[in-house]
């Protein structure tokens, strides 16, 4: 959860308080563009790729935690 | 494009996110036939990061259409400058390939009418300098590697609408393109077409590839701005030839065969096109100038030669110092110059003492020259004329000229020695090019600095108001060209002179005073009583502040932001006397 706030205040250029059951509609400023930006820069953090249904799919940023860490896993 | 920092899109995103004060800055409208946000944030990133600030205008998701064509649209009232068009092949492709592989071309000729015809649009009703990217070709091959001999596959459909699209540019002198697919090539197609991004968020390239081609776009919007550069200093020892010449000796150099020499062989055959094209190659050497000449002068490997080189500084003066000195030779803004150094020190000491002056890094393989300038693309024109081949000819008979002078007791002798002739024309479609050019780029020789657009100048031709005129000069050392122009216009009964500017390198001949006989002559013929004139300062045309004092014209009117307006009464004018013979001419 911790590197994934670094990639937030990447995209954001500020740091946002992420909990697990954050959504977009939560964050100012995720919007669709945002969020694919949230999604590239996730993909080189970590080093994965995420397939399409993958992008549009995590409901908040516990699912995507947990999809990361699957990724990291496998 | 030399940025100082390695930004990637994502730093370039953030840089472009703050946008207080749009005063001042280009005005830039991004219309896309897919997403336009990624690319016009990383766009206003690059413009702050490269000291061109913009600001930006973006219609809704795919209007191209709706916003050219509807006259109340946001588009017109945002005032741009600039208009982007981005392309995306994937917008395309269905519709080609929705069609027998038989009708694809025709399929295709009618996408590149509707593209090309909405483009003429823009470029008409908006007067802006519209830039538009070419299409990527496709990675589907469908005939695996007989895909280019099928005249209906989809690459050969798409070749066919960049041909279109190039062919619209070579016509409507206020549009561009961009080579898009050269850039996609350089990154490598794989990295550049995301078809998850395409299919979720309708972007046409993934972002990590958008600095590199909004740069395309930006340099393009610089050049037509007159920001470009001009001339290329070189150091020598390591740059042009491997080793130090005052130390290796003539012998000791490794260029040709030996070791890396023939990188430096490509490398100066590079310079040598840069030349050809225009581009004005000096040299700026710590170095005896007679070991510096040696190789120019003896190397059976040297592809540059003496004659190349339009200013051939070498000495143990600061690096800073010889380049102003280059720039006062040759007669071109410090911003003009491009500096090539292998030596970090001397890169590091020219950026802190001229900021102004380019200053790219180079690798240390010189292998690895050639390549990374070209991903630079510091040379961006938006215009190519007949004049580009000879300027570098030019400038080598201004130095011939100048030692020349050194014999003469005073300038006017000097001058009449020069037999100079010049031609003073109404301007002519031949020549709008060269005159287009020369509006874009003239900075200190430039009285209003208006950049009037190609198509601006050509309606002056054809407008009775308007009295547009270009000048060539020549003497017994060689054709100088085109090097002036001057716009007037009816006003009562002046001529209000709209634009006078001359190029640099005929500076100190007095043209400006053949120039002002000929005006003179032409109000009196058109039964006008007066020549007003203004001059509007800039950061620099300091040069010609004094213009129209020393011409006699008197001050009507001196303005609080710094300019001035001038006039002159063509009864009380006597004429000048500059040493230069008109010459009635036909072509040139």
């Amino acid at each position: 959860m911790a590197s994934l706030g670094d990639v937030f205040e990447e995209v954001l250029g500020r740091r946002v308080e992420l909990k697990g059951e954050t959504t977009a509609a939560d964050v100012d400023g995720w919007d669709s563009i945002v969020h694919v930006m949230l999604v590239l820069a996730t993909e080189r953090k970590f080093g994965i790729r995420f397939e399409s249904s993958e992008i549009a799919n995590a409901a908040d940023v516990g699912e995507f935690v947990s999809l990361i860490e699957t990724k990291l896993a496998g | 494009m030399y940025l100082p920092q390695n930004l990637d899109y994502i730093q370039l995103m953030g840089l472009g996110r703050d946008r207080p004060d749009d005063v001042g800055h280009a005005r830039v409208a991004v219309l896309g036939f897919c997403t336009t946000q990624y690319y016009t944030a990383v766009l206003r990133g690059l413009g702050k990061a490269s000291g061109f600030p913009i600001a930006t205008y973006e219609p809704e998701y795919d209007t191209v259409h709706q916003t050219v064509l509807d006259p109340t649209s946001g588009l017109y009232e945002f005032g741009a400058q600039f208009v982007v068009v981005l392309t995306a092949v994937q917008a395309v492709r269905n519709t080609l390939l929705s069609v027998p592989v038989a009708d694809r071309l025709a399929t295709a000729e009618r996408e590149a009418e509707r593209l090309v015809s909405i483009l003429s649009r823009a470029a008409e009703a908006t007067g802006a300098t519209v830039v538009v990217n070419e299409l990527v070709l496709p990675y589907e091959r469908p005939w695996g590697n007989l895909t280019g001999r099928i005249d209906g596959s989809l690459p050969s459909a798409v070749r066919l609408i960049n041909e279109r699209l190039r062919r619209l540019a070579e016509t409507v002198e206020n549009v561009h393109t961009v080579d898009t697919d050269h850039v996609a090539s350089w990154i490598g197609k794989k990295a550049w077409f995301d078809e998850r991004l395409w299919f979720y968020s309708k972007s046409f390239c993934h972002p990590e590839a958008l600095p590199q081609v909004a740069a395309q776009a930006l340099d393009i919007m610089r050049a037509s701005a007159g920001t470009s550069v001009k001339c290329v200093a070189l150091d020598l020892d390591n740059v042009l030839w491997g080793g130090i010449v005052g130390e290796d000796g003539l012998e000791g150099i490794r260029l040709g065969e030996l070791g890396d020499g023939e990188a430096y062989v490509q490398f100066q055959i590079w310079l040598g096109e840069l030349r050809s094209r225009g581009v004005l190659l000096a040299v700026c050497s710590k170095n005896d100038e007679d070991k510096a000449r040696e190789p120019f002068r003896k190397h059976p490997d040297m592809v540059l030669r003496e004659d190349d080189i339009s200013c051939f500084v070498a000495n143990w003066e600061d690096k800073a110092r010889n380049l102003r000195e280059i720039a006062r030779r040759l007669n071109i803004g410090l911003d003009a110059l491009a500096f090539l150094d292998d030596s970090p020190f001397e890169r590091n000491l020219v950026r802190d003492l001229v900021p102004e002056v380019c200053v790219p890094e180079l690798p240390t393989d010189p292998a690895e020259y050639v390549p990374y300038l070209e991903s630079l693309n510091l040379f961006e024109a938006t215009q190519f004329s007949v004049e580009d081949l000879r300027r570098a000819d030019f400038y080598r008979a201004n130095e011939l000229r100048a030692s020349e002078q050194a014999r003469f007791a005073d300038v006017d002798e000097y001058l009449s020695s020069l037999e100079m002739e010049a031609a003073f024309e109404p301007f002519d479609e031949h020549h709008l090019p060269r005159i287009a050019q020369l509006v874009q780029r003239t900075n200190q020789f430039n009285l209003t600095t208006i950049r009037h657009s190609p198509a601006e100048l050509k309606s002056f031709a054809q407008d009775p108001l308007y009295f547009p005129f270009y000048v060539t000069l020549s003497d017994r050392f060689g054709d100088n060209g085109l090097i002036s122009v001057v716009v007037g216009k009816r006003e009562g009964d002046s001529l209000d002179l709209v634009t006078w500017l001359m190029s640099c390198r005929v500076v100190s001949r007095r043209v400006e005073e053949f120039v002002l006989d000929q005006l003179v002559e032409v109000a009196r013929d058109a039964g006008l009583r007066r020549l007003r004139g203004r001059y509007a300062p800039t950061q620099k045309n300091g040069l010609v502040s004094g213009h129209y004092e020393r011409l006699g014209f008197t001050l009507a009117e001196a303005h609080a932001d710094g300019s001035s307006d001038w006039e002159l009464h063509v009864d009380d004018y006597e004429g000048s006397r500059a040493p230069i013979a008109k010459r009635a001419l036909v072509g040139n």
